[in-house]
C-alpha cells in the first residue's frame, strides 16, 4: 500500500505546523488565553482537532526556549500518568524520593528555565474510566499546583459530552470553566484553504488540476451538506492520493475525473473500515472479534444504533471491562465510533452500519458432534420427543439447528430467542436433541418444559408466580445455575430453555400473577446475568407474547419458526433411523407408501405420527 | 552567525558571563524593587474607619514574566494608579513607587482579564503607538485610541507636559 503523506488519523504535532491550515482563528484565541489564565479547557466533538489544536497550532506560536509542553494520557491512573510522565523528563536526576507533583514541575523548571505547559490529552477518560478517589486526588493536585505559583500552566482537553463532569471540579478550583475554547466543525471556506494548502506544501506537492477540484472534494465529503468532518476529508484526501499515485507519472494530481472515480464517500469509508480492522487485528485482537463487537452499532435493519457503553459491556460480558475499554479506544481512535452525549457511541456513517451487517462472523462454531450415548434398539421415540439421550439418532434436522445455534450463541444483540412453530412440528426435540447436547458443551444449560404440574407446585409459584423481589439475582437463576457457597457469576455464560411456554396461557389466569411471570423472565434479561433465554411455544399462542413483549420489548426481534419437515426431510428421517436399527427401506413405493400413511390432508408430514408408525412399525 | 565549536563554549560563557556583571554592576539595583502591575483599585470604607485602598494587583517577580503569575490582592492607605505597571520598593506599600505606564503596559490590566500581559513601548506612527511583548519580544500590540483610549490619554498628557 502506498504511504501517503497525510497525518491521517493522527494529531498534527509540533513538527506539522508547516501543514496544518484552516484553524487560524482558533489558534489566535487559544494563544491569546493563554495569557489570561492558568488553566485552559479545550472541547468539542470528537474528531474536530482538538489536540491538534493544541499540539501543533498553539505550540507553533511559541518559540522553542518559551515552551516546555508535556502531554499526559491517563492510562491506568491519572495521578500515577502525571507523576511518571514528570519523572521521564528529569534527565538531570533531580527529582527526590518524596517530591509532589508541585516540586516536580518546580525542579523541571530550574532544570530547564522554560515555562511549561502541561496538557492533559482526552481528559474524558478520567470520566470514563477512573474512579472517584482518583478524580479527588487529581482534583487536589491541579489546585495545589495552581496555588503554587509556579512557572506552568495547565491545559486540558476534553471532548464535549464530558464537559459536564468537570462541574465536580469547579467546587475546588472555581475558574475551571472561565478561560475555554470550543471546537468547532470546520467550515467549507476554512476545508478549502486546508485542501489547497495542504496539497500545495512542501511535504506533500500535489498538484490540483483545477481550482473547483477542492471544491468537488468538499462536495463529497459533506455529501452536499453541513460542515466539513475533518476525518472524512483526511480519509479521503488519503484514498485520492493512494489512486492517484497508482497512476504513475512524474506528479500526483488530483483532478475532477479522479474524485469522481473515487466515489462517494460512503464507499470510501466503507474501504477504510476494512483497513482499520486490519491494523485493529494487528494490534488489538482478532478481525473476528473486532467485527462481531462492532455489530452491536447496527440495528436488524443494518442502520447505525447508538449504544451505552456500560450496554455494550453487558452485550458481551465474556469479553470483560479492560478489553471493551480498549477495543473502544480502538475505534474511536481511529474514527470509526463516534461518541455522542451521555456516554453513547454510534458507528460514524450509515455506510458502515450497512457494510457490517452484510458481512459474515464466524462466530462460536458449533460443536459437530454430540455426546455418545447407550442408544435404545428402537431409533423411534413413539409419542414422546427426542432427548439429549437419544441426539446421535435425531435426523432431518440439521440445518434447523445450526441456525437455531447461531441465533441464540451467535446473535448477541438481542439476549433472548424465541422459537415457535405449530403442534406436533418437532420444536422440543429440535430443542432437547439439537441444541442443547451441543450448547450444552459450550455453556451452562437449564432447561424447563412449562406443564399444569409445575404451576401446582408451591415453589414453583414463589419462584415464577408470586411479586418479583428486589433480589439480585433472580432465585430460579440461582436453582438452575447456582453452586452452593459461591454467588452467581456473571462472567460465565449460561443459557436458560423455557420450553412450552403456551402452558402459562392455558394455566395461569391470573393477571397479577401472569404479571409476575413476565416480569421475573424482564428482570432475567435487564439484570443482565449474563444468561441468554430461549422461549418455546405453540403457533396459536404467539399473540399472547405481546402482553410480555411491553415487559421484554425486544423478545420478538430475535425468532424462528419451526416448519414442518418436507417429504425429503421425513424419508431422510426414516432412512437414517432404519439403517441405524439395520433395516432397510426397498424402493422408492415403499418409502411413498409409509409418508403417505403420516401426511396430513393438508399435504404436510405429522412428525408425531411419523414416530408413532415407525416406532410401531419396527417394534412389531 | 556561525555555530560555536563544543570547546569555545565555555570561553563564550566566561565572556559573557563577564559582561553580564558589567552591566548588573549598573543595573543591579533594580533588583531591589518589585515590577507589579496594578489593574483596578477600590475604596474600602466603612463608617467611623479611615479609608483603605484595595489594589487588584500581579506582582511580577519572575523570571518567566509572567507566566503562572497570580492575581493578588494589596490594602494600603496610600493609592497608586489604576490600570499602571509600578515599581514598589516594599511589596507591602504602595508609596513609594514609580509608575511605568503608558511606556510599560498591561493589557490584561486594560481589558479586564487574569494575570499579566507586558507589551513596552517601541515607536509612534501618527496617531498609532507600537507596542511589543516582553515575553518573546515578538508579538506587537498596536494602540490608535479606538483600543484602549486611556493609553492614548496618557500619552498625550506626557507630549503636553514635556514637548508643549
Amino acid at each position: 500500500m502506498t504511504r501517503t503523506p497525510f497525518k491521517f488519523l493522527d494529531a498534527y504535532g509540533k513538527a506539522d505546523t508547516e501543514i496544518f491550515f484552516g484553524r487560524e482563528e482558533e489558534v489566535e484565541s487559544l494563544y491569546q488565553m493563554s495569557f489570561q489564565t492558568n488553566l485552559l479547557l479545550v472541547y468539542g466533538v470528537s474528531g474536530t482537532g482538538k489536540t491538534s489544536l493544541v499540539q501543533c497550532g498553539l505550540a507553533g506560536k511559541f518559540e522553542s526556549s518559551d515552551l516546555f509542553d508535556i502531554t499526559i494520557r491517563r492510562k491506568n491512573n491519572l495521578n500515577d500518568a502525571f507523576c511518571d510522565e514528570l519523572k521521564k523528563h528529569d534527565l538531570e536526576g533531580s527529582f527526590e524520593a518524596d517530591f509532589t507533583a508541585d516540586k516536580m514541575i518546580h525542579s523541571l523548571y530550574l532544570d530547564y528555565l522554560r515555562p511549561i505547559y502541561l496538557i492533559f490529552d482526552q481528559f474524558e477518560e478520567l470520566f470514563i474510566l477512573g474512579s472517584p478517589q482518583e478524580e479527588a486526588m487529581f482534583v487536589k493536585t491541579i489546585k495545589r499546583l495552581l496555588a503554587a505559583e509556579l512557572p506552568c500552566k495547565i491545559i486540558i482537553v476534553i471532548r464535549e459530552e464530558y464537559l459536564g463532569h468537570l462541574s465536580t471540579f469547579e467546587k475546588s478550583i472555581p475558574q475551571i470553566f472561565d478561560k475555554r475554547l470550543r471546537v468547532e466543525p470546520m467550515s467549507r471556506a476554512n476545508a478549502r484553504r486546508v485542501i489547497v494548502n495542504t496539497l500545495h506544501s512542501e511535504k506533500i506537492k500535489v498538484t490540483l488540476s483545477d481550482d473547483q477540484v477542492a471544491e468537488t472534494i468538499i462536495d463529497k465529503v459533506t455529501e452536499g451538506m453541513g460542515r466539513v468532518q475533518l476525518t472524512y476529508l483526511q480519509v479521503f484526501l488519503d484514498k485520492l492520493y493512494r489512486v492517484a499515485a497508482l497512476r504513475g507519472g512524474d506528479k500526483v494530481v488530483f483532478d475532477n475525473e479522479l474524485v469522481n472515480e473515487i466515489g462517494r464517500i460512503e464507499d470510501v469509508l466503507r474501504d477504510f473500515l476494512d483497513e482499520q480492522l486490519d491494523v485493529f487485528a494487528l494490534e488489538v485482537d482478532t478481525k473476528e472479534l473486532g467485527l462481531k463487537w462492532l455489530k452491536l452499532f447496527v440495528s436488524d435493519k443494518g442502520t447505525k444504533i447508538p449504544i451505552k457503553r456500560q450496554d455494550i459491556e453487558r452485550a458481551m460480558p465474556e469479553l470483560g471491562r479492560l478489553k471493551h475499554f480498549n477495543y473502544l479506544q480502538f475505534f474511536v481512535n481511529r474514527r470509526i465510533l463516534r461518541p455522542l452525549d451521555s456516554d453513547q457511541y454510534e458507528l460514524i456513517h450509515d455506510s458502515l452500519a450497512l457494510k457490517l451487517s452484510q458481512t459474515k462472523t464466524a462466530g462460536i462454531p458449533m460443536p459437530l458432534n454430540v455426546p455418545a450415548k447407550q442408544l435404545p434398539s428402537n431409533p423411534f421415540v413413539n409419542f414422546s420427543s427426542y432427548g439429549p439421550e437419544m441426539a446421535e439418532l435425531f435426523f432431518g434436522r440439521d440445518k434447523d439447528t445450526r441456525e437455531l445455534f447461531d441465533k441464540v450463541i451467535n446473535d448477541t444483540a438481542v439476549r433472548s430467542t424465541l422459537v415457535f412453530g405449530p403442534i406436533g412440528v418437532g420444536k422440543t426435540s429440535l430443542i432437547r436433541a439439537g441444541l442443547m447436547p451441543r450448547v450444552q458443551q459450550l455453556f451452562r444449560t437449564g432447561y424447563l418444559a412449562l406443564s399444569r404440574e409445575l404451576f401446582e407446585l408451591p415453589v414453583f409459584n414463589e419462584l415464577f408466580l408470586s411479586p418479583p423481589l428486589k433480589q439480585d439475582p433472580p432465585r430460579f437463576l440461582e436453582l438452575f445455575f447456582g453452586e452452593e457457597g459461591k454467588t452467581l457469576s456473571t462472567d460465565e455464560r449460561k443459557i436458560l430453555i423455557i420450553d412450552q411456554l403456551e402452558e402459562v396461557f392455558i394455566w395461569v389466569t391470573e393477571s397479577a400473577q401472569l404479571e409476575f411471570f413476565y416480569r421475573h423472565l424482564a428482570h432475567l434479561i435487564d439484570g443482565h446475568y449474563n444468561c441468554d433465554l430461549v422461549l418455546v411455544i405453540r403457533d396459536e399462542f404467539f399473540a399472547n407474547l405481546q402482553d410480555l413483549e411491553s415487559f421484554i420489548p425486544g423478545i420478538l426481534e430475535e425468532q424462528m419458526r419451526v416448519k414442518h419437515l418436507d417429504r425429503y426431510g421425513a424419508a431422510e428421517v426414516i432412512r437414517r433411523n432404519l439403517h441405524y436399527a439395520k433395516f432397510d427401506v426397498e424402493g422408492e413405493p415403499v418409502m411413498d407408501r409409509i409418508l403417505q400413511n403420516v401426511t396430513e390432508g393438508d399435504g404436510k408430514v405429522n412428525l408425531t405420527f411419523l414416530q408413532l408408525y415407525m416406532y410401531k412399525l419396527l417394534s412389531t | 552567525m556561525g555555530a560555536v565549536a563544543a570547546d569555545e563554549i565555555e570561553s563564550f560563557c566566561v565572556q559573557g558571563e563577564d559582561k553580564l556583571c558589567t552591566i548588573f554592576s549598573h543595573i543591579g539595583f533594580a533588583a531591589k524593587y518589585t515590577l507589579a502591575t496594578i489593574k483596578m483599585i477600590e475604596l474600602v470604607k466603612s463608617r467611623h474607619n479611615t479609608p483603605r485602598f484595595r489594589h487588584n494587583l500581579v506582582v511580577l517577580n519572575q523570571l518567566t514574566a509572567a507566566i503562572g503569575v497570580l492575581d493578588d490582592v494589596l490594602e494600603a492607605l496610600d493609592y497608586t494608579d489604576n490600570n499602571s505597571v509600578i515599581l514598589m520598593r516594599d511589596e507591602e506599600t504602595v508609596n513609594p513607587s514609580l509608575n511605568l505606564s503608558p511606556f510599560i503596559l498591561d493589557e490584561n490590566a486594560l481589558s479586564g482579564q487574569q494575570n499579566s500581559k507586558l507589551f513596552f513601548f517601541t515607536s509612534r506612527e501618527g496617531k498609532e503607538l507600537h507596542f511589543t511583548l516582553i515575553d518573546n519580544l515578538k508579538d506587537t500590540l498596536n494602540i490608535s485610541g479606538e483600543n484602549y483610549p486611556l493609553v492614548t490619554e496618557l500619552f498625550d498628557g506626557f507630549f503636553h507636559k514635556f514637548l508643549s
